[in-house]
């Protein structure tokens, strides 16, 4: 796949093996607990059974491509603030930024 | 009972148990898990290598209403909340169980001292779907805390947001220096 977009070649390398950590690693969580795999992936439930249904060799080729398949997950800037905070106790800013993007609807498809 | 499918039995077997190990006592068990009375205190006493303990379980709203444990309360509702409403657990002891456990993995990742242990949250479920207690959105944040019925106004700020000095950890020896004692 190409997206035209002109990344440096190690960068796309880069990229292509976070996709494929990435889809790797969301299986695994999906496999140890499904509701709990939408909370830390952010996704719903449609995007978790795709995900799920990903054989090996889907996996790798949906990983080679230039374009990172994970993106931010919170445009708010509120939460960017709380979770890059430094002027609170960790203990404080984590646990406020935790309510606020429980709350936030996860991603759907 | 004698014609509960076996695979249903051991579901409620299962919830109960998980529940169990999360320090859920009789009165949690009994109203989500519906098996006899003398097979949940078995349960009970299987998983905790004791029998359960008798009597009512103190518990003060007002209490869930100062910080820290407002900011605790309102945390756990939000787990609640994300696995009712978002991942669509339908049964409560399900929900209740995964809640808690995701709550006490966030407190025990910051070091937070964990002060609504599983039978307050039951409770504080109850209060809020009873309308005791609302989810009220704070002003500033949008974040949803945990408030009192009684201050209904649409004004609010959430605990976190309203102190101008600086919140005391919640960390075990955060708090206790915040209620000013030394050690």
């Amino acid at each position: 796949m190409d997206s035209g977009v002109t990344v440096k070649q190690s960068s796309v390398e880069a990229i292509k093996e976070l996709n494929l950590s990435f889809l790797i690693l969301a299986k695994q969580i999906i496999s140890e607990d499904r509701e709990a795999a939408m909370l830390a992936l952010g996704v719903d439930s449609d995007a978790i059974e795709i995900l799920e249904k990903l054989t090996p060799g889907q996996i790798v080729r949906m990983a080679n491509t230039d374009m990172l398949l994970c993106a931010f997950r919170f445009d708010d800037e509120l939460l960017i603030r709380l979770l890059a905070a430094h002027d609170r106790p960790e203990s404080v800013s984590k646990t406020h930024a935790a309510i606020l993007a429980l709350g936030k609807p996860v991603a759907t498809i | 009972m004698a014609t509960m499918p076996i695979i249903q039995q051991a579901a409620r077997v299962n919830a109960a148990q998980e529940l169990c190990r999360l320090g859920a006592r009789m009165a949690v068990l009994e109203s989500l898990v519906d098996l006899p009375r003398e097979r949940l205190i078995g349960i009970y006493r299987e998983t905790n290598g004791r029998s359960p303990p008798r009597g009512q379980y103190p518990f003060s709203v007002q209490a869930l209403l100062s910080y820290p444990v407002n900011v605790q309360a309102s945390l756990f509702m939000a787990f609640y909340r994300f696995y009712r409403e978002q991942a669509g657990v339908n049964e409560e002891a399900r929900a209740l169980a995964k809640a808690y456990r995701s709550y006490i993995g966030h407190t025990e990742q910051y070091g937070i001292e964990n002060r609504v242990d599983i039978n307050r949250a039951w409770t504080l479920i109850r209060f809020v779907s009873g309308g005791v207690l609302d989810l009220a959105e704070c002003r500033a944040c949008r974040g949803k805390f945990v408030r009192d019925r009684f201050h209904s106004d649409s004004r609010f700020t959430c605990c976190l947001c309203d102190r101008t000095p600086q919140h005391g950890d919640m960390t075990k020896s955060g708090v206790v220096l915040e209620v000013g004692n030394p050690h």
